[in-house]
């Protein structure tokens, strides 16, 4: 064996071309695959960063009535003593902040604005001095300032600003209903003006201080959820199990990003459907590139598999001896491959692939914007790696069993 | 002897190998194709959805509706309806006209309520701009006088109600009042787009003005155009029609191509743009299977190129050898491939590749997915791939054609 | 009853109005406005910034809970809306079922009007949710009036706080302002006519404000009016909306 292993090596060494150019076809069908699914993934896991930094958080503990109502924006089912779950949090280590999302009427009128409108909206009170602890607004302020706790001020997503007309230092009213029903409104000044990575939140996003909010909807320190960050988005399940033996959440529900955004998360899910495609696609071709150069370089090889068995080599040593050869190529394909995909892949994280179109008006869609970043995904690099070796492999076996089948003077006769 | 005819020896002498390079050729170019077939085919839905449920090729209604749209205004019809349509028959390019009034409105529940969107249409008029009767799978089309509804599959699902069961819509009028109406589902419809599939239904045009105090008036009339009106003319019938209306005492209505249409644009140009990042790294993939398995047949030969450079063939000639063998492996090829590719994507444009039933909820393309052929991007394909792999069998043939005889030999 | 504090009214000397409460002038303006039982023909203008619009409505009343709205105008014809205690329920001819109103349904506007079917609902005794309190004497349209300020006894109260100004010889409403729970005007009432009918005096012709949305302003005039007439039985059961 350890001859064989030998002779393999010195044999890749001296077809240097050959093995050469079958360890390009490889490394290049790798590194296609590992930089496409970066690609793809990378569109995901942006999607899902946006929805979860923007929109969701990681989870989000609320009254367990409120969710079956959540599109009135009801404040009937809150929150009665945010300060005890905020503690209980606290001394679990978890980011939380509050937040209460009311409905109500965005009035604007003529001078500054070009237009008298009124418009029902979704409005989210947020604690400014927690809010950053969940959420990543305060980068993408592109004009203005962020909120300030105690003055009414509100910060508007860019689309929706674009869309009324509205800039920095724009009074305008909220008219909505408190607690108990009375009426009540809001006289606000555009502080800030929200450009984010999100669209949903560019499109309808209206913020508030929550201490704001507080008093004029007469909450008396209720809000309607608490939202919640855990390092690690992917796993949610154990530490909201943890979180919900604490006394102080006995009685409320906590439900993370896949049920807040479970919408957004069925259509991702179809569009994997549309990546898998076009990564099977990609691994077709790849496979072609791969067992076509094997196979020309066993096939190049049946006369010195003739000789060899002339000389007395028995066939099995020989199959083998093929075999660690193309293991030989393809690992050092896939080691290429790995180093090529993955020093393509750092531009393709770090810069992204600039498209920069409107995303704007596809609505509700992909919670993504103009670049697309690529992902490392440690998974792929390694599925990827011992795909190409096997393929190697197994594409060598079989001319290789081929020639062994060939009587030695036919071999021998082949060119 | 004649070159083609050493090249056409050599490629039949060594039919593997042949056949190996004729493959990775043909691979390359039919997922190419496939691929291309499978953007097309997206991009194509996307316009024909457009076109068939939101803006016909040219859609007409009031100019002030962009205006005021998030005021809802159902008020701002298309007034004489019957009249602007025979005005719009009449201009140049136009093929047909079909009416439609919406209404958004509310659908009561016992304890809940459902947004949705009622469409009134003139079902002859609707067969004349797209196939509504291949999108019909249960039941029947409401009659015209009846209060009668076709609801979205999805529509149907969310509010738990079947053929034969009723339900009422509270909307706005057009004179700002409001109005509600019942109606009985008699069918089912699979709209395409899954936005509309979970908020349309249809109901006769007679009924949905009825209900709108619309009388002669709708929403929006949408054209068809003469299929031999030139792509990309839509704009110009536009206008004359926009002309027309306005010549006639319609100054209220606009005319609008589709693709002038901004947002349904800007969907289309970002959809090409990220398909034609993958058809790079496609392109980028393909070249190097195609050149790696060229390269690797000339190295091959280098024996061989000794042996004839040895008898006295000049560099040229022997570099002109190996880029003819090329040209034919890669015409084979690529012709094959092509081919396939055509025929795969001929097959799966009639069968569709279904893409689930959740893809994309607000974007305008269908679940099912129907690539479609594009003669352009076919004939790119197929001269892009015979082009890389003749170049691909000329660079080591070059390299080959210098050593010296002696050394070209020794080659194993 | 009704007659009897009609005439003791109708003796009391203008000097001692002055010393009347808050709460009287409120009694005895909703003596004036909220009628056993009524029936009047009226009309809804109705004037947004896309233009103005007409509708015209028979209405059946029984004290401040429970009316009838029948529409009479083209564009309407036939649709209903009952007002009982706490809900609405719609009628409208071409529909097979009834559309009960709760909720948040019921802060949606009336026929687009400056009037939501809350409003409606919310007419209920003022006393019963409102402080009042004598804001001093002003004089409206050339007619002198008490200015009446009202602070909602709850806090589920639709609009926390009113003015009214109420006439002081008639005691019918003159103006009254609607606000918000932090001060902002909401709605402005404008009574631009009144009517008397069997001794009673209640507006005939108001104009309603939305305040918030500009533009826009409902005109509510009342044409024909009978009150404390006896009314079929029923009138105001969901079966009568069926007629």
């Amino acid at each position: 064996m350890k001859f064989l292993v030998r002779l393999a090596t010195k044999n890749l060494w001296r077809y240097g071309r050959r093995t050469l150019i079958t360890a390009a076809a490889i490394a290049l069908g790798l590194a296609t695959y590992v930089l496409l699914d970066s690609m793809l993934v990378g569109a995901d896991e942006e999607s899902v960063r946006n929805l979860i930094w923007y929109e969701t958080g990681s989870a989000r503990v609320m009254h367990p009535d409120y969710w079956a109502e959540r599109e009135r924006a009801p404040l009937r089912h809150v929150i009665e003593d945010p300060d005890s779950v905020l503690d209980a949090l606290r001394s679990q280590d978890v980011a939380a902040t509050p937040r209460t999302t009311f409905s109500g009427e965005l009035i604007v009128w003529r001078d500054p604005f070009p237009e008298d409108g009124s418009l029902l909206v979704h409005v989210t009170a947020i604690d400014p001095e927690t809010d950053g602890r969940v959420y990543r607004f305060d980068q993408w302020i592109t004009e203005g300032r962020p909120l300030q706790a105690g003055e009414p001020g509100v910060v508007l997503g860019s689309w929706l600003a674009e869309d009324l007309g509205a800039e920095v230092g724009y009074p305008l009213i909220i008219s909505a209903r408190s607690r108990y029903g009375a009426r009540v409104t809001i006289d606000a000044e555009v502080v800030g003006i929200l450009n984010s990575p999100n669209p949903v939140i560019n499109r309808g996003g209206i913020f508030l201080p929550l201490d704001i909010a507080d008093l004029y909807l007469d909450m008396e320190g209720a809000v309607t959820q608490i939202d919640l960050r855990f390092a690690d988005y992917a796993r949610v399940e154990g530490p909201i199990a943890e979180l919900k033996q604490l006394p102080a959440l006995r009685d409320l529900e906590i439900a993370d990003w896949r049920l807040l955004g479970a919408d957004y998360i069925a259509m991702m899910e179809a569009d994997s459907v549309g990546s898998g495609i076009i990564l099977f696609l990609v691994f077709v071709i790849a496979a072609v590139g791969v067992s076509n150069t094997m196979l020309m370089t066993i096939f190049e090889r049946t006369r010195e598999i003739g000789m060899m068995r002339a000389l007395g080599m028995d066939d099995r040593a020989i199959r083998n001896l093929f075999l660690i050869e193309a293991a030989g190529i393809g690992l050092i394909g896939a080691a290429a491959g790995i180093l090529l995909g993955a020093l393509g892949n750092i531009p393709m994280v770090r810069v992204g692939i600039d498209y920069s179109a409107m995303f704007r008006t596809m609505d509700a869609g992909y919670r993504s914007t103009g670049v697309l970043y690529g992902a490392w995904v440690p998974s792929t690099f390694v599925i990827a790696a011992l795909m190409g070796v096997a393929l190697a492999v197994i594409v060598a076996l079989v001319p290789t069993r081929r020639a062994l089948r060939m009587d030695i003077p036919r071999a021998l006769s082949r060119q | 002897m004649k070159l083609s005819t050493i090249a056409f020896r050599n490629i039949s002498r060594n039919r593997r190998r042949s056949l190996l390079s004729i493959t990775a050729i043909a691979v390359a170019s039919l997922s190419i194709t496939g691929l291309f077939s499978l953007v097309e085919g997206m991009r194509i839905e996307l316009a024909t959805n457009i076109q068939s449920y939101s803006t016909g090729e040219v859609r007409i209604r009031h100019a002030d509706v962009d205006r005021f749209e998030i005021l809802n205004p159902v008020h701002l019809t298309v007034q004489d309806a019957s009249a602007v349509m025979t005005i719009l028959e009449g201009v140049e390019g136009v093929a047909a006209t079909v009416p439609r009034v919406e209404f958004p409105g509310a659908i009561f529940l016992d304890d809940d309520t459902v947004r949705a969107v009622g469409v009134g249409i003139d079902l002859e008029r609707e067969r004349a701009l797209h196939d509504i009767d291949a999108r019909l799978v249960a039941g029947r089309f409401a009659e015209a006088g009846q209060n009668e509804a076709v609801v979205g599959t999805r529509l149907a699902r969310e509010l738990d109600l079947g053929i034969g069961e009723r339900f009422t819509i509270l909307t706005t009028t057009a004179l700002r009042g409001s109005n509600a109406m019942t109606f009985e589902i008699v069918g089912l419809i699979d709209l395409p787009v899954p936005a509309l599939a979970a908020t349309w239904f249809l109901v006769p045009i007679d009924r949905a003005q009825h209900l709108m105090r619309m009388p002669d008036q709708v929403s929006t009339v949408l054209t068809r155009l003469e299929s031999r009106t030139p792509v990309g003319s839509a704009g110009a019938v536009a206008a004359a029609a926009e002309a027309a209306l306005h010549a006639t005492g319609h100054e209220t209505l606009s005319a609008r191509a589709w693709n002038d249409i901004s947002e349904t644009y800007s969907l289309i140009e970002t959809f090409s743009i990220i398909y034609d990042i993958i058809a790079l790294f496609f392109f980028v993939l393909g070249s190097s299977v195609v050149i790696n398995t060229t390269m690797m047949v000339v190295y091959e030969r280098t024996r061989e190129i000794g042996t004839l450079s040895a008898m006295g063939m000049g560099g040229g000639q022997l570099i002109k050898l190996f880029f003819l063998e090329g040209l034919y492996l890669s015409v084979a090829g690529a012709a094959v491939g092509v081919a396939l590719g055509v025929v795969l994507s001929l097959v799966l444009g009639v069968t569709g590749i279904n893409m689930g039933d959740a893809i994309s909820i607000e974007m305008e393309i269908g679940t099912v997915i129907h690539p479609v052929v594009n003669l352009r991007s076919t004939v790119v394909v197929f001269f892009y791939s015979v082009a890389v792999a003749s170049i691909a069998a000329v660079l080591p043939a070059r390299k080959a054609a210098r050593i010296s005889p002696v050394e070209a030999l020794r080659a194993v | 009853m009704k007659a009897l504090s009609i005439i003791l009214l109708a003796l009391i000397p203008a000097t001692t109005l002055m010393a009347q409460s808050a709460e009287e002038i409120i009694t005895r303006m909703e003596r004036n406005q909220v009628h056993d039982t009524s029936r009047m023909e009226g009309r809804l203008i109705i004037n947004d910034r896309f233009g103005s619009r007409t509708s015209s409505f028979i209405s059946y009343a029984r004290g401040a809970d429970d009316a009838l709205i029948e529409f009479t105008s083209a564009g309407e014809r036939g649709q209903k809306v009952l007002r009982t205690r706490d809900e609405v329920y719609l009628f409208y001819p071409d529909a097979a079922e009834l559309i009960r109103l709760q909720g948040a349904a019921l802060r949606d506007s009336m026929l687009g009007s400056d009037v939501s079917y809350e409003d409606m609902t919310g007419n209920r005794a003022l006393l019963d949710n409102y402080r009042v309190s004598l804001d001093g004497e002003e004089t409206i349209n050339d007619h002198p009036t008490f200015r009446v300020k009202l602070e909602a006894r709850g806090r589920n109260v639709a609009y926390p706080r009113q003015t009214i100004w109420v006439d002081r010889e008639l005691f019918v409403m003159r103006r009254a302002e609607q606000f918000s729970a932090n001060g902002r005007l909401l709605k402005e009432v404008e009574v631009k006519e009144t009517m008397e009918v069997s001794g009673l005096t209640f507006p005939s012709r108001m104009v309603i404000r939305d305040v918030l949305k500009r533009n826009s302003s409902t005109e509510f005039v009342i044409d024909k009016a009978e009150v404390n007439i006896s009314l079929p039985r029923n009138v105001f059961s969901l079966e009568s909306l069926r007629w």
